[in-house]
């Protein structure tokens, strides 16, 4: 019967260690250039550095390899401007067409300057 | 430069732009305005040229360099003022502020005027899509506003006569001599205040910061002359003066103007007007500057009482550097020429007394 709890108390272990091992995250991957901010900037503009705060480029040059927070970081902050911004704006600042169309006839009006200014 | 269209002047180049640091802002968190499809609506409040207001929009994170522009003789144009001052008497300071808003101030340049957008001064419009340049091009910044004189003779554009060697040779464009400290302002204005005028306080740039071996033993007219003359007497050539410039406002357009009787090609040798510790030189090249004693007479009469107190032919740089020219030629070459030299038959009656102290007072000996 101890014989039979202890085989019991094994198995037990065992299957608690397993679903341990299977519930440990992926490891991260591998950050890569392209995946760490090269610019400070993204994040410097609206948080001014506090005596509590590393510096930036503390962050950007002491951050391991696998840290999770830069990549979180450049998804929140990296995609506002272009997903927000390209819209009436930019929309039509990059279409020639619609600025030809919307530009307002310019008054030429001659300059009465004469000579070398 | 030929203006750009209109849609040329705000078409922005998102694939760029978005790219960069600025890039990273909203349009309106600079320019104000209404995020929305109509063009009206959306230009409700557009601020067109945030660096208007420098401090706010670019100080917050260039603050350094906006607080020096400050003084900035790109930001004053003080050298216009120094000059109207000292030709004027405070009565007349009311009538010739009016002048100079009108005619001088409009040289003005903002940031973004250099790194972003042609000067309006030169009908604007985005160099690059909207992309900041940190070094402003030469061409559609630097010379769109400093072309008649300087870019001219820089770029080689006066008929028959080389451009400068730095840009010939070299390729060198103006931020190669002329440092963003210099074009910025670089600190607090000294007693004499440095924006006086362009000329004020250090030689900055000095040919000597480049070319510090002056071969004063090998070369015998260095030795000879050695700071009695500035660099610019023996390696420049011809440059541009001007006479008679009048301003005044339209009548039928309510827009300022000027005329300019005339500009043409001279060489003038003639004494210091501003000798000092930094720019020690006995003998200069002096440009006639377009300023008379009616120059501003539209806004009133007799508004340059004092028009005597500055000579009309003015301490020069001009930008055609050579290493050989006529003049170095020989000795003979250049003491042999009297129509090198500033004298006073070469002077307008109505400017003789203005120029009494940059006149040659008799010429070099001849030599072989």
């Amino acid at each position: 019967m101890f014989k039979r709890i202890v085989q019991l108390f094994i198995l037990f272990i065992a299957s608690v260690m397993l679903a341990a091992c299977s519930a440990a995250p992926a490891a991260p991957p591998t950050a890569t250039a392209e995946s760490i901010p090269t610019e400070a900037p993204t994040i410097a503009p609206t948080t001014a550095p506090s005596a509590t705060q590393p510096p930036a480029t503390a962050t950007v040059t002491t951050a391991p390899p696998t840290i999770t927070l830069a990549p979180s970081e450049t998804a929140t902050l990296a995609p506002t401007p272009t997903e927000e911004l390209v819209d009436a704006c930019v929309a039509c600042h990059t279409d020639k067409d619609q600025l030809i169309a919307s530009a307002k006839p310019e008054e030429v009006a001659e300059s009465e300057s004469k000579g070398v200014g | 430069m030929a203006p750009l269209e209109p849609w040329e002047r705000v078409l922005v180049n998102n694939e760029k732009f978005s790219q960069t640091v600025h890039g990273q802002q909203t349009c309106i968190s600079c320019h104000d305005g209404v995020q929305a499809p109509d063009k009206e609506q959306a230009h409700t409040g557009l601020i067109a040229s945030p660096s208007l207001d420098a401090q706010t929009v670019c100080g917050s994170c260039h603050n350094p360099i906006v607080s020096t522009y400050q003084t900035s003789l790109h930001n004053t144009q003080a050298g216009y003022w120094t000059a109207l001052n000292t030709r004027s008497a405070p009565e007349n300071h009311e009538a010739l502020s009016q002048a100079f808003g009108n005619h001088c101030a409009t040289c003005h340049t903002t940031c973004g005027e250099c790194h972003v957008a042609q000067p309006d001064n030169v009908g604007g419009g985005l160099f690059n899509g909207h992309v900041f340049e940190k070094t402003p091009p030469m061409t559609r910044a630097c010379t769109a506003c400093h072309g008649s004189r300087v870019g001219n003779e820089f770029l080689g554009k006066n008929e028959e006569l080389p451009g400068d060697v730095h840009f010939r040779e070299q390729r060198m464009n103006c931020v190669k001599c002329h440092a963003g400290a210099d074009l910025h302002a670089s600190g607090e204005p000294t007693e004499a205040d440095q924006s006086a005028h362009r000329y004020t306080g250090a030689e900055t740039p000095s040919c000597k910061d480049c070319h510090p071996d002056l071969k004063v033993e090998s070369n015998p007219m260095h030795a000879q002359h050695g700071e009695q003359l500035q660099c610019q007497v023996c390696h420049s050539i011809t440059y541009t003066s001007c006479d008679g410039c009048h301003v005044a406002v339209s009548e039928k357009s309510g827009k300022p103007f000027f005329e300019t009787q005339a500009t043409y090609l001279s060489f003038a040798i003639g004494r210091n007007p501003i000798k000092s510790a930094e720019r020690p030189y006995e003998y200069v090249l002096l440009r006639h500057v377009p300023v008379s004693a009616a120059s501003f007479e539209f806004y009133g009469a007799d508004l340059l009482p004092n028009f005597n107190a500055l000579s009309t032919w003015q301490y020069a740089t001009p930008h055609n550097i050579q290493l050989k020219t006529p003049q170095n030629a020989s000795c003979g070459a250049c003491h042999n020429h009297p129509e090198y030299f500033l004298t006073a038959e070469k002077v307008a009656a109505e400017e003789a007394e203005a120029n009494t102290l940059v006149l040659m007072s008799k010429l070099p000996p001849t030599m072989p």
